[in-house]
């Protein structure tokens, strides 16, 4: 990797491994203080030297509340990632290695990709009642689309080649010629789209909670914590701040990586 | 080009079907019961039935499918369980402001993202081409509805030129339509112009490393010329195709907008039906949008096509 692809690579993970510290040493850090506590005395005070972000509009410490959140907004976007990169690979290589079930899978891919994101995931969350899983579960659906495009496309690259040829002419079972011979040879584009999905699950989560379609607002989340300061954002914009910057600079932490990857294993993909 | 349009519109119509199953079947399959929900928590399992049963629920999802089809054919959306008037009467009221605001963002995106992701691509590694990835990194690390608090925040309430609030028709008011179209416009813009500005950095710099590029150099055309006409008009398709891709983005985005700015367009439409639990509503939106989407796309495939005989073939 040249030297210009390093200095963002080690920027983005030095992000998130410290989003990752806060969020696993979350009770430690947050001090004495509960994320849920209600203190209507110390509602909505600026920042001091006591709580140096201040509190929000019902009092609880800001910085306890948004090391908590770090937990939930990690789990949303590693849990996003993972679930629609693992729906949408199965999909996508059922499509591009069955022919007579291509058509079919690739047109309702279609008519979901034709949904956006943000619309299917708000729409997913009307039915659904407001949990954590139902987030994540809403989320998956609404990126899977994108994987399974990927995964179909690879898979018909790979499909041709002389080894996959071998294979199927040495009587391999199909199971272990999609698994053994064929994702671990499409799993680097997979494997940077996946960060991408992360990033925009954590952004998802944070849009869901904000327009109040997301997960409940007593856990919480960064996008909670924003939806809770978004009534006062003229007179009290402290309470956005810092659930602000940590939402940007996880977003921008996976970003990072995730260019970095594709430069180095996935140059076509850009 | 005949041929390819009818071709391309023919390969439209079942992704349309797709669109309009998979709308109806997210809503149907998805777990909770609609009535329930709809007549809240205080409603005895008695109405429950009854809405269940006044609004169809209680019928096989192959009969309620078809005859929602039925009525989408007709243009009838159904009606809204809150106000009780029709999706499609409510759709219309709100077309307007989220048209123009879609269209200002792109016009804003355009005129940002196609000149910087070009000088970009002028000179690889130079201030613009730096600038291009970082912002375009940014664009992508940062929520809609913060972008537009932080430009609300910073312009209109230490400026005062721009209103934070509210939506006027350019028809009717146009300077009050500038007025509040603006700084929701810009928000909007501000992951659509990242977008374009990579892609046209992108394009660029493969269309300038090409040979007809070194004979024009060779030649002795001035250097602009050389960039705008036989640079940029080759890229053209591959940035339009991404600007229609990438409508998704402006599509989601002014559900959050509007939200931010109060503007009554789609996308506030959908967020006070989705508070309200307001079904027919939020099928019928979801449903006008991703039409809309599908449209959009069809429209750029079919410019693409005029404009680059490649891509009849």
């Amino acid at each position: 990797m040249s030297r210009r692809g390093a200095v963002p690579l080690a920027l983005g993970l030095a992000i998130l491994l410290a989003m990752a510290f806060l969020a696993v040493a979350a009770p430690l850090l947050g001090g004495d203080r509960d994320p849920g506590l209600i203190l209507p005395a110390e509602r909505a005070l600026g920042p001091s030297f006591a709580r140096p972000f201040g509190t929000d509009l019902l009092g609880p410490d800001l910085f306890t509340r948004a090391v908590f959140g770090a937990r939930v907004s990690l789990l949303v976007g590693f849990g996003g990632a993972l679930a629609a990169t693992a729906a949408g690979t199965i999909i996508g290589m059922i499509a591009g290695y069955v022919r007579g079930l291509d058509g079919v899978i690739m047109r309702l891919i279609d008519g979901l990709m034709s949904i956006p994101p943000v619309l299917l995931a708000v729409t997913l969350m009307a039915v659904m009642r407001g949990s954590l899983w139902n987030v994540i579960a809403a989320i998956t659906l609404a990126e899977l689309p994108r994987v399974a495009r990927l995964a179909r496309a690879s898979v018909q690259t790979v499909r041709g080649q002389i080894f996959v040829q071998a294979a199927i002419v040495s009587g391999a079972p199909t199971t272990t010629i999609l698994l053994r011979h064929i994702l671990p040879n499409i799993a680097a584009s997979l494997f940077v789209q996946a960060s991408f999905i992360g990033a925009s699950a954590i952004m998802l989560e944070a849009v869901l909670s904000f327009i109040g379609a997301g997960i409940p607002p007593t856990i919480p989340s960064w996008g909670n914590i924003m939806a809770e300061g978004r009534s006062l954002w003229q007179v009290k914009p402290h309470i956005l701040a810092l659930p602000a910057l940590f939402l940007c600079g996880t977003v921008l932490g996976v970003n990072l990586v995730g260019d970095a990857l594709r430069d180095r294993f996935d140059p076509r993909g850009a | 080009m005949l041929g390819y349009a009818i071709r391309r519109i023919a390969a439209a119509v079942p992704v349309a079907f797709c669109v309009a199953l998979l709308v109806f079947a997210l809503l149907y399959l998805a777990p909770g019961d609609p009535a329930a929900v709809m007549a809240g928590d205080a409603a005895s399992p008695a109405d429950i039935e009854k809405l269940r049963i006044a609004l169809g629920l209680d019928r096989p999802f192959l009969e309620r499918f078809l005859h929602w089809l039925a009525g989408l054919a007709h243009g009838d959306l159904g009606t809204s369980v809150f106000t009780g008037l029709p999706v499609s009467m409510l759709i219309g009221q709100r077309v307007l402001a989220t048209a123009m605001l879609m269209l200002t963002a792109m016009l804003i995106s355009g005129a940002i993202g196609i000149p910087a992701g070009t000088l970009a691509a002028c000179r690889p590694g130079g201030i613009a081409d730096r600038a291009v990835l970082i912002g375009g990194v940014l664009g992508f690390s940062v929520p809609v509805f913060l972008i537009g608090y932080l430009l609300a925040y910073l312009s209109a309430s230490r400026l005062g030129w721009f209103a934070v609030e509210g939506f006027a028709s350019p028809f009717v008011d146009f300077v009050g339509f500038l007025r509040t179209i603006i700084l929701p416009a810009a928000t909007l813009a501000f992951a659509y112009a990242a977008l374009i500005a990579r892609i046209t950095r992108a394009t660029m710099l493969e269309i300038l490393a090409q040979d007809h590029i070194r004979t024009a150099r060779a030649k002795g055309l001035d250097e602009a010329y050389i960039v705008i006409v036989h640079g940029l008009s080759n890229a053209a398709t591959p940035i339009l195709t991404i600007m229609g891709m990438g409508a998704a983005v402006l599509l989601g985005g002014a559900v959050v907008t509007e939200t931010v700015f109060g503007i009554p367009g789609l996308g506030r439409l959908t967020v006070d039906a989705v508070l309200r639990r307001d079904y027919p509503v939020i099928q019928g939106v979801t449903l006008f949008l991703a039409f809309l989407f599908v449209a959009i796309n069809l429209l750029i495939d079919l410019l693409c096509a005029a404009i680059d005989p490649r891509v009849r073939q």
